[in-house]
């Protein structure tokens, strides 16, 4: 069976690095994709959820910022959850490759370094191996 | 920026799609496809059902070709969508629009028994770059 997924978007905001309890880095975000339009039309976007994981959650959570442009490549899945005992589900693009696009505006001529801030693996509560714990 | 947005999927129909029309009177087809997983080996099965729609001709060719059980492949892109439920709560709804459709395998197969013929019965015919329908779906 086949699964694949190509974007271009940009981040509605900073992405989350969390740890799952088993210390594995998952990084989630959402990115923006306009449709289509026709000119003079109402410009219609897609807000889809994006989720890495281990090393590529790492860069993420590093390196991508609100507003940037990023193309990611993935596949779609679908995750069957229970609220308040409803069945939900919630779909998400994970990624298995991403790249930054374009030049952040007004941004130094050198390619700007981000330290990641977060410290380290946290100890998460909740339990359940590769659980998003978020 | 130009963005882009583009999905490939091969699974099979969880059941026979619905067809109906749009209060405009616009064709619009409804299927799940599941889609396996990419597992190690000896690791147990998972999949995801994922929600297609298709408009106009495609969705009447998917009424006329689409059954439950078939392999088919679906290339599209990704819709995220709101909704009020019948309590008047608002809803998501995750969705793939096709843009093309391709049966895929056993179309040939139920044809082995009889004698072959020359016409291939696995593609569906000319569905390519159909205008997408930006209506409310009536589902």
């Amino acid at each position: 069976m086949y699964n694949k997924v190509f974007l271009i978007g940009n981040l509605t905001k900073d992405p989350e690095l969390r740890y799952t309890p088993s210390g594995i880095p998952v990084v989630r975000f959402t990115i923006a994709v306009n449709r289509p339009s026709a000119k003079n039309e109402k410009n219609e976007v897609d807000f889809i959820n994006i989720v890495a994981w281990r090393r590529l959650a790492e860069i993420c959570g590093e390196y991508l910022k609100k507003g940037r442009p990023v193309s990611i490549e993935g596949r779609l899945q679908i995750r069957p959850y229970e609220k308040d005992g409803e069945k939900r589900v919630f779909a998400e693009v994970v990624a298995e490759g991403m790249q930054m696009l374009g030049k952040k505006e007004g941004s130094p001529a050198q390619p700007e370094k981000v330290q990641n801030e977060e410290p380290g693996p946290s100890p998460a509560a909740g339990s359940g191996g590769e659980e998003i714990p978020f | 920026m130009a963005n882009l947005n583009r999905i490939i999927l091969i699974g099979n129909l969880t059941s026979d799609p619905e067809v109906r029309f749009t209060v405009e009177g616009v064709q619009v087809a409804k299927f799940q496809l599941i889609v396996d997983r990419f597992v190690q080996e000896g690791a147990p099965k998972q999949v995801d059902y994922i929600d297609v729609v298709a408009w106009r001709r495609l969705a009447e060719i998917c009424g006329q070709y689409l059954k439950k059980g078939k392999p088919v492949l679906v290339e599209g892109r990704i819709q995220v969508r709101t909704f009020e439920n019948e309590n008047g709560a608002r809803k998501w709804a995750t969705e793939v629009v096709a843009r093309s459709i391709k049966l895929l395998g056993d179309a040939v197969k139920e044809q082995a028994a009889a004698p072959k013929t020359s016409e291939p019965l696995d593609e569906v015919p000319g569905i390519e770059e159909l205008p997408e329908e930006e209506s409310d779906l009536p589902f």
